[in-house]
């Protein structure tokens, strides 16, 4: 299934983005994100639709929220994009 | 029992409380742990607890809200990241051993204490302005004193030490819960507070409030970052090695909860009510010397006292004896029997919480009279 995931530092942070989503109707699940997309070890993401990446893209903007790494993930694979 | 050492811990807690921790034994495991049911419901557990923490205490980031052992590990943490060998550090002369003995372990802390008299928030205030006058590197300040209850003027505290550039501590351990604390208007670096008592949590729980980026105390495992070999720069991981008190944090979430939706004006209320009642029947008794002034104007719930011949901790034991359950001695604060010239007595300190009743007062008091007069 496509997502888009955004990469956040600590399972706090993660939790805080997906209210910040939820908030707003987006609808977002907290995971692990997978160990090649990581440079510092374990991390998290906040997977979303790919539907929805314009509204939480616009959402964090408004919002001053600072994610580092965004990927999108499809039947190709993962691949960063950025905001 | 009649239970009087809410200052120490309040045994009896809410039954949400109760629930719980017994709930999170088998159903929470270890939040950033895994990608499972259990790590899940923790990790919200965890989130849920930071974000009603920072609401009550008007914190504006819940990742500055962290989980601590108690409130002597959070000072610890607070002390540790602010005092440096050789640091200059002002101290309210009604400060704990979670405050003076991390300071005395720092070589050649240059230490002033403000020897005020209690109940007398003024003249605290007086004395701080002429300490921050001569320098400091670090101020810290309990904001109510945990042998006599007296309150401190920490705002006014806090507004002094931001206009110097000093960092402000705040040990909050016997307010938090029952006096309005605000982050913003304390204008604090740090606060520090336990979770078993005024907020109702188990014991092994307390917060810290970090205005800024603090040192670890403890390094370790956090489930992030796991290729450094330092420590996450970003709170709360920075300061949160090891696995999470998950039931602990579940019990203190529901505690919260419980302070926030009875509210701490109609907590400190009755607990104010129930020390005047008791001060009003002690007053009776021959021999009695209480602690207070200004009819508890500037005091909370905790209400200390001698009885001329008759040791503290001897009468904490035959209080014991007869089911009431008081703190007697020194209450792990020296400095504050020094400061109000009790070193030599100790006192025993009488501390109800939201769960007495005048009814348990009054017979407190009559059993201390029989205790005293049976002597």
């Amino acid at each position: 299934m496509a997502q888009v995931l955004f990469a956040a530092d600590s399972a706090t942070k993660a939790q805080r983005l997906s209210r910040v989503f939820a908030e707003r109707g987006i609808g977002a699940t907290v995971q692990h994100l997978p160990v090649g997309l990581t440079t510092e070890g374990c991390a998290y993401a906040v997977a979303v639709s790919p539907r929805r990446f314009e509204a939480a893209r616009m959402l964090l903007k408004t919002r001053g929220i600072t994610v580092r790494r965004v990927f999108f993930y499809d039947e190709n694979g993962y691949r960063e994009v950025s905001l | 029992m009649m239970y009087f050492d809410a200052g120490a811990t309040t045994l009896e807690k809410p039954a949400a409380v109760r629930n719980a921790v017994a709930r999170a034994v088998n159903t929470l495991s270890s939040p950033g742990r895994g990608s499972y049911r259990a790590t899940q419901l923790a990790e919200q557990t965890d989130y849920a607890c930071r974000t009603t923490a920072a609401k009550l205490f008007g914190v504006a980031e819940p990742e500055n809200v962290i989980f601590t052992h108690n409130a002597t590990h959070g000072l610890n943490i607070a002390i540790h990241s602010l005092v440096k060998p050789c640091s200059r550090v002002i101290i309210s002369g009604y400060e704990h051993n979670a405050v003076t003995r991390p300071l005395h372990a720092i070589p050649n802390v240059e230490l002033t204490i403000l020897d005020t008299p209690p109940f007398q928030p003024e003249c605290m205030v007086e004395e701080a302005k002429k300490a921050l006058e001569k320098g400091a590197d670090v101020f810290i300040c309990n904001h109510v004193s945990n042998v006599f209850g007296n309150i401190q003027p920490v705002e006014e505290l806090g507004r002094m030490c931001r206009e110097k550039g000093v960092p402000f501590v705040v040990d909050a351990s016997q307010s938090a819960g029952i006096l309005p604390v605000n982050m913003g208007q304390m204008r604090a670096d740090f606060i520090a507070m336990p979770g078993h008592k005024g907020l109702y949590g188990p014991q092994g729980t307390g917060l810290l409030l970090c205005g800024r980026c603090p040192e670890p105390l403890l390094h370790g495992g956090t489930g992030s970052q796991s290729l450094r070999q330092t420590m996450p720069e970003d709170l709360p991981d920075r300061l949160e090695s090891g696995t999470h008190n998950m039931p602990g944090i579940a019990g203190l979430l529901e505690g919260l909860r419980f302070v926030t939706q009875k509210g701490t004006d109609n907590i400190l209320r009755h607990e104010k009510h129930l020390t005047a009642f008791a001060l009003e029947q002690l007053r009776k008794i021959e021999g009695i010397k209480v602690f207070y002034r200004d009819g508890l104007r500037h005091q909370t719930g905790v209400l200390s006292f001698i009885v001329e011949g008759y040791d503290c901790e001897a009468l904490g034991q035959d209080l014991g004896r007869r089911g009431i359950a008081v703190r007697a001695g020194f209450h792990c604060a020296p400095l504050a029997h020094r400061t109000v010239k009790t070193l030599k007595t100790g006192t025993v300190r009488f501390t109800p919480s939201v769960f007495n009743t005048r009814q348990q007062v009054a017979q407190f008091a009559q059993i201390l009279n029989e205790v005293i007069r049976k002597k």
